[in-house]
C-alpha cells in the first residue's frame, strides 16, 4: 500500500515537473521559433519590396545639399518628411540579448536599422513624388528608440526640403 | 506659409528675421494599439500603429510650429529641424523648430 502511494507521488511529481517545464521552457521556445521563422519570412519579404520600389523611385534624387542646384533656384520648396517603426522581433531581442555578453557587432540589429532607412527614403521619394517634386534636397535623418512594448523597436525619421519647378 | 529645412526660401530674399518658433506634442498610443504591436514584436517588421500615431503628432507639431509663425505675422519658416524623444513609458515627444522669416518681394 505504501509503495502504491510512493508511485502516485511520483507521477504527480513528474507531471508538475512536466506542468513547469510548459510553463516555463515550451511557451517561451514556441515564440522565440515563431518570431524566428516569421521574422526570417517578414525581412525577405520586406527586402524584395525595397529592392522593387528603389527602381520604381530611382527617377527622385536625394541628396544632403543645403542649396537648390542649377534649374532649381526659383523652384517652389516644401518640407516632406516620411518615417517608419520597425520592431526587431523577439528572437532578434534574444539575440542581441545574447551578443551583448560578449560585446561586437550587433549584426541583426544594423540589418535592421538599415532596412528601415532604406524604407524610410523611400516614402520620402514617394511624398516627393505625391507634390510633382522630382528632387529632395538637405536631407536630415534621426533614429529613436521606441520602448513602449517592451521588446524595443527603432523609429527612423526622414525629412527634406522638396523642390517642385514652377 | 512656407515650411522648409534649408536656409533661404528658393528664388525669395528674407527681408527680416523674425526669431525662433516650435512646435511639440506629447503623445501615448491607446491600448488596442500596444496589443497589436505586442503580437506584431513577436515576429518583428513595422508597427504601423506607431508610425501612424508618430506621423499625427508631427504634423501636429509642424502645425503648432506654422501657428506660431503666423501669430507673429511670418511669411515662412526656414531651417526646420525634427526631433523624436521617447519620455516616458509608450509615450513620445516630437518637437518641430526653425525661424520664422519675412520675405521680399518675389523676383
Amino acid at each position: 500500500m505504501a509503495e502504491l502511494w510512493h508511485i502516485i507521488r511520483e507521477l504527480v511529481d513528474s507531471s508538475m515537473v512536466l506542468l513547469f517545464l510548459a510553463e516555463n521552457l515550451i511557451w517561451p521556445a514556441l515564440l522565440v521559433t515563431v518570431g524566428w521563422v516569421g521574422g526570417v519570412i517578414t525581412e525577405r519579404r520586406h527586402m524584395a519590396s525595397l529592392i522593387r520600389r528603389e527602381q520604381e523611385f530611382s527617377v527622385i534624387e536625394v541628396s544632403m545639399e543645403p542649396r537648390p542646384p542649377a534649374g532649381f533656384t526659383h523652384a517652389d520648396g516644401v518640407l516632406v518628411t516620411a518615417s517608419v517603426v520597425l520592431s526587431k522581433g523577439m528572437f532578434e531581442a534574444l539575440r542581441i540579448a545574447i551578443r551583448k555578453l560578449f560585446g561586437g557587432n550587433l549584426r541583426g540589429y544594423e540589418k535592421l536599422i538599415a532596412r528601415a532607412r532604406r524604407e524610410a527614403i523611400l516614402r520620402l521619394k514617394e511624398a516627393a513624388r505625391e507634390r510633382h517634386a522630382p528632387l529632395v534636397i538637405n536631407l536630415r535623418m534621426t533614429t529613436s528608440q521606441i520602448t513602449a512594448t517592451g521588446l524595443p523597436a527603432v523609429e527612423i525619421l526622414a525629412y527634406g526640403t522638396a523642390l517642385k519647378p514652377h | 506659409m512656407i515650411v522648409c529645412n534649408i536656409e533661404n526660401v528658393p528664388g525669395r530674399e528674407i527681408s527680416e528675421l523674425l526669431g525662433l518658433v516650435q512646435g511639440s506634442t506629447v503623445r501615448a498610443k491607446h491600448v488596442g494599439r500596444d496589443i497589436m504591436a505586442g503580437l506584431k514584436n513577436i515576429v518583428g517588421g513595422e508597427l504601423e500603429g506607431y508610425t501612424e500615431l508618430l506621423i499625427e503628432a508631427r504634423r501636429e507639431a509642424i502645425e503648432r510650429m506654422i501657428a506660431e509663425a503666423a501669430a507673429m505675422d511670418a511669411d515662412a519658416v526656414v531651417n526646420v529641424r525634427l526631433s523624436t524623444a521617447s519620455v516616458t513609458k509608450g509615450a513620445a515627444e516630437i518637437l518641430a523648430y526653425g525661424s520664422a522669416v519675412k520675405l521680399g518681394p518675389a523676383e
